[in-house]
């Protein structure tokens, strides 16, 4: 995604059957090559306009074109809405890539809004979140202007006393109140975008996987959701850790068949380089070399509450049992780097729980200070920039 | 004593308005030979409109007055007919004290204030100022005596060509009985500083006696033992009583049928009124769905037979203004005294002044109160103080001072008014300050008193008062500091939104021995609870005042910069601002766009060097 401003096109509704599909364009020429497509004037497509017409012979259908600065994407783009057959759009894009345009990747759009500051970073994650629960746009929530709202009407209470035609405070509690709600909401969603960091818990069969496993989700750990079968048979659970989200996988025992360093295989290919490693053996195995080095990991020789157990050096003896070392382990799972966004939407919760005591302490001075906060906290487009790149891995292209 | 007028004196301050008394106090405590010029003495910092001081921003700034040595503190505090502090549910940080006062005596406590200060007191209206812009050398008064001074304070409030609208009627004034400095505004023009003209208006006022004060609601005063001044040494007193009515369906009918005979919405007042002290017409059009809009009755003095309608500036013919005041509840019967009126009148431009309110074209220039663009009472006098000060230390060839938006509203106000000007009536709010949470009342003096000490306005004996209360705080602070309850510091306690002051004092068992000390421990834990925001906002306001000194010179072509946003690239290219501040201050530009200018700036500047 490095040259901003090349022509990219993608097809932005669904791949089906209905009544319009909509081509889209953004970049340098947009406008342009398809004033060339459609034989109009050079200039027809230029700034905020429409023109119908036919299309290279393919399809009759109706260009919108936005200047730069203006359009979804920041950039000149166009919109093609042409009837809704695959086939048509194909040809249409077929016809673009010729002209040259790139196809565009997943995401692209939205990652070059957000790059042009038309959208920030929150926006971004919202529309990731939401596309995920396919809900397809609509109802993003304007994070920045609702706050607007709020600091506005804390305003006006303030400086207006002499009114008395102001709201009153329990009205700014209650905003504040249903703020939170929505952040909660908005915090849940974010966390289910991301792409988490993940634990596996590896080792020969029997070394006690499952029982750490089950240690770890069953007593200390909250179920956020799980996701059957991602490695290749064992349970992945997302876990919230100390208030941490990590998925967490288990990849233990096949009736035995496999040899858990195949397994290991298998799964290496899905290894992410955010990602960490348990590697469990109570006889302190050095297996730990099929794993390729960039990857933290955890040696752990479990099982040490048994007599015969010989812990070596390095390794960090562990007891289900007795509990020995557990502690070491939650460390070291939760030492993961925390994705930016849901840290930064976790900090805004917070500030909003403060607000509200303030408000109800009659402090909406104070109140009006952390709201303050709050907004500088959501405008702070950079802090997230690391989840938003993740974030829109998970976008259609065209969107 | 007084002194003969007629050899030069050093500083001449023009107007005796609530800028004017500020400024000549202010030049004679610095030690200059001052001279305060005015057409009525009899009428010295009357209040033109109603008779109250402080609000909400406006009574903490009348604190910062006092710790600056001003007087309108120790005037509001002795002449309070009533007081109340305003939003008392709104936060310790935006409390606003506010008095009614006697209209009278508060004329004649300000007469003497000058008096004590040795200011010597000319009657008579200046018409024209002698000498170049550059250096004026006098002035001229209308009966022909000529002023000579080193250095002018021009603070001559709504006066300035001051044109009186009521209805159809137009006439000449600078308020209601008093003339319009037409030829001096002339003289200013054709000098060609740039000037606007902008309007306010004032509500009717009624008999006392008039009034069926069974339908209206009593509005008592606080009893917090407050006082503005620190010399003041006991709490203001209760002497009168206000009283609440509202607007009824009917009023705001009244005036919407009758819109066209004002001539706010005639088109004849072109000036810019202040949008946060709206005419009672531009309250029913801009809010038609609202009615019962709150007017307060406040007497124009102790036992006075005349009250004033807060809430109800018009300048609606005289009958109409009738059916609007009858129309009110217990109103029936109402005899208006004298009728509400708009003025409209000529201030300075924003851009002519500077930070020490010097016009920059002169050298020895100096402007203050309502021709600054501002409106209030607090407002003129705030800055008169600093006008005075500015103008005194000029004379005495001393450094000049100006006051910083961190510490005060009196730097707030200076720096919006300079740096980011006003095309309305400048009033006050507490939001207008980065740094709310610490621009209170209760600190005010601890806040001004470097200012106060660099401006050279405190007198002696505040000073030492100062002192003595600071080595307290200091004294109470660390026993606070030293404190720990429930294995918790009092420090953290403070810090929780639902702990008050009393709660702390109850906690460590301290009990304020008198209004001074009981003052003095609020604020050591006001101070704790907001230090943290504090020291966040003026931590970002250092960042953002370095601002001004990154130049973006070097930066040919901001579409090299691929870091910001496209909308950002354009509207630098368009504007080319001269350093980031200046970028800041665009809309298009956000925050994650300066930084990216900082980071490309210091690459650039690694890549050369290396
Ligand atoms: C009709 C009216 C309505 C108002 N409404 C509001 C309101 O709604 N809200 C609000 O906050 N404020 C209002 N005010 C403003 C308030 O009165 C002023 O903000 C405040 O008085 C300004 O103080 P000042 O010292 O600048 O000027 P003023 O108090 O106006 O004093 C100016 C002084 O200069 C003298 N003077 C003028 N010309 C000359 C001359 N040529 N030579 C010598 N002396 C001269 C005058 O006689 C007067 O004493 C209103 C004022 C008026 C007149």
């Amino acid at each position: 995604m490095e040259n901003q401003s090349d022509l990219i096109a993608a097809l932005a509704t669904p791949e089906a059957v209905s009544a319009l599909s909509l081509v889209r364009l953004s970049g340098k020429g947009a406008s342009a090559t398809v004033e060339r497509l459609m034989n109009l004037k050079p200039g027809k497509l230029t700034g905020k306009k429409r023109a119908v017409g036919d299309l290279a012979g393919i399809d009759y259908l109706v260009a919108i074109s936005w200047p730069q600065g203006k359009s979804y994407t920041g950039e000149e783009m166009v919109d093609l809405m042409c009837h809704g057959s695959p086939g048509t759009a194909r040809r249409i894009l077929e016809e673009l890539e010729k002209s040259g345009a790139r196809m565009a990747i997943a995401g692209e759009f939205t990652h070059r809004a957000w790059i042009n500051g038309k959208l920030t970073s929150l926006d971004v994650l919202t529309l990731a979140a939401e596309y995920k629960e396919n809900k397809h746009g609509g109802g993003r929530e304007n994070y920045s202007a609702e706050l607007l709202e709020i600091t506005s009407e804390i305003e006006g209470l303030i400086e207006f006393n002499e009114d008395h035609e102001v709201s009153e405070e329990e009205k700014i509690e209650k905003l504040l109140k249903e703020l939170l709600k929505n952040t909660h909401d908005l915090a849940i969603k974010v966390k289910r975008a991301e792409i988490l960091p993940r634990v596996f818990i590896m080792g020969p069969v029997n070394a006690g996987k499952s029982t750490l496993f089950n240690k770890l989700y069953g007593k200390e750990t909250v179920v956020v959701s799980s996701i059957p079968g991602t490695t290749r048979d064992g349970a992945t659970r997302i876990v919230s850790l100390r208030g941490r989200n990590v998925e967490i996988s288990d990849s233990a025992g096949y009736g035995g068949e496999i040899l858990d360093g195949k397994a290991l295989e298998i799964v290496r290919g899905a290894i992410r380089k955010s990602d960490r490693i348990v590697w469990m053996d109570p006889d302190c195995g050095s297996e730990e070399t099929s794993v390729s080095g960039k990857h933290e990991i955890l040696c752990i020789c479990s099982m040490s509450d048994r007599k015969e157990t010989r812990v070596k050096e390095g390794w960090l003896p562990v007891s289900s049992v007795t509990g020995q070392g557990i502690e070491k382990v939650i460390e070291f799972i939760t030492a993961t780097e925390k994705a930016s966004s849901s840290w930064q939407l976790e900090r805004i919760e917070e500030l909003l729980g403060q607000a509200i005591a303030a408000t109800e302490s009659k402090d909406i001075a104070l109140a009006a200070e952390i709201v303050k906060e709050v907004l500088r906290e959501a405008e702070e487009q950079e802090k997230c920039g690391d989840a938003v790149e993740r974030a829109l891995e998970r976008f259609c292209v065209g969107k | 004593m007084r002194r003969k007028v007629t050899e030069k004196h050093q500083v001449i301050v023009i107007g005796g308005g609530h800028a004017g008394v500020e400024a000549a106090v202010a030049s004679a405590e610095l030690g200059c030979r001052t001279i305060l010029i005015t057409p009525s003495i009899k009428k010295i910092s009357l209040m033109s409109c109603n008779p109250a001081i402080g609000g909400i921003a406006k009574g903490t700034l009348v604190r910062e007055i006092d710790g600056l040595g001003g007087v309108t503190a120790e005037t509001a505090d002795k002449t309070a007919l009533q007081f109340r502090m305003l939003n008392m549910k709104k936060g310790p940080a935006v409390w606003g004290p506010r008095v009614q006062s006697d209209i009278e005596e508060y004329c004649l406590t300000q007469r003497q204030k000058l008096k004590d200060a040795g200011v010597n007191l000319v009657q008579g209206l200046v018409t024209k100022m002698i000498g170049p812009n550059r250096r004026i050398e006098a002035v001229l008064l209308s009966d022909g005596r000529k002023i000579k001074g080193d250095a002018f304070v021009i603070a001559t409030g709504t006066f300035l060509n001051g044109m009186l609208h009521r209805g159809k009627e137009t006439w000449p004034g600078g308020r209601r009985g008093d003339i319009s400095a037409i030829a001096l505004e002339k003289d200013i023009r054709e000098r060609m500083f740039h000037v606007k003209r902008f309007k306010t208006g004032t509500s009717p006022r009624v008999l006392r006696k008039s009034i069926d004060s069974s339908f209206l609601e009593k509005q008592v005063s606080h009893d917090l033992s407050f006082r503005f001044s620190w010399a003041t040494k006991n709490g203001v007193k209760n002497r009168e009583t206000c009283w609440l009515t509202r607007t009824t369906g009917k009023t705001e009918r009244i005036v919407r049928e009758s819109l066209e005979q004002s001539p706010l919405y005639s088109g004849r007042i072109r000036g810019k009124g202040p949008r946060y002290c709206p005419s009672f017409e531009d309250k029913v059009t801009k809010f038609p769905e609202r009615t019962g809009h709150p007017i307060h009755l406040e007497p124009m003095g102790k036992a006075s037979r005349i009250m004033y309608l807060n809430g109800l500036s018009t300048s609606m013919p005289e009958e109409i203004q009738e059916k609007i005041v009858r129309s009110l509840p217990g109103f029936k019967k109402a005899v208006i005294s004298a009728y509400g009126y708009s003025v409209e009148y000529t201030c300075f431009e924003t851009g002519e002044f500077d930070k020490t309110l010097k016009l920059r074209e002169t050298e020895n220039l100096y402007v203050a109160g309502q021709i600054l663009g501002t409106s209030g009472y607090e407002e003129a006098a705030a800055t008169g103080l600093l006008a005075g000060a500015s103008a005194a230390r000029k004379v005495l060839e001393k450094k000049r001072i100006t006051p910083d938006r961190m510490s005060s509203y009196l730097g707030v106000m200076v720096d919006d008014l300079v740096t980011r000007g006003t095309d309305e009536p400048y009033r006050l709010f507490s939001s207008r300050s980065e740094n709310r949470l610490n621009l209170r009342q209760d600190n005010a003096d601890r806040r001004v008193f470097t200012l106060a000490n660099n401006l050279g306005t405190l007198c002696e004996r505040k000073k030492e008062a100062y002192v003595k209360r600071e080595r307290k705080y200091k004294q109470f602070k660390k026993i606070m500091a030293s404190k720990r309850v429930q294995g918790k510091s009092v420090e953290d306690i403070c810090k929780r939104p639902e702990i008050s002051p009393e709660d702390i004092w109850e906690i460590i068992g301290l009990r304020p021995k008198n209004m001074d000390e009981r003052e003095i421990l609020s604020t050591v834990v006001l101070d704790l609870k907001y230090s943290g925001y504090v020291s966040r906002a003026e931590k970002r306001y250092r960042v953002r005042k370095r601002y001004g000194q990154v130049s973006l010179s070097s930066i040919k072509n901001y579409d090299d910069v691929h870091t910001i946003t496209i909308e950002a690239r354009e509207a630098l290219n368009r504007r080319r601002p001269v350093t980031l501040s200046d970028a800041e201050a665009i809309p298009a530009v956000r925050q994650a766009d300066l930084d990216a200018l900082v980071l490309y700036l210091m690459s650039r500047s690694v890549s050369r060097e290396t």
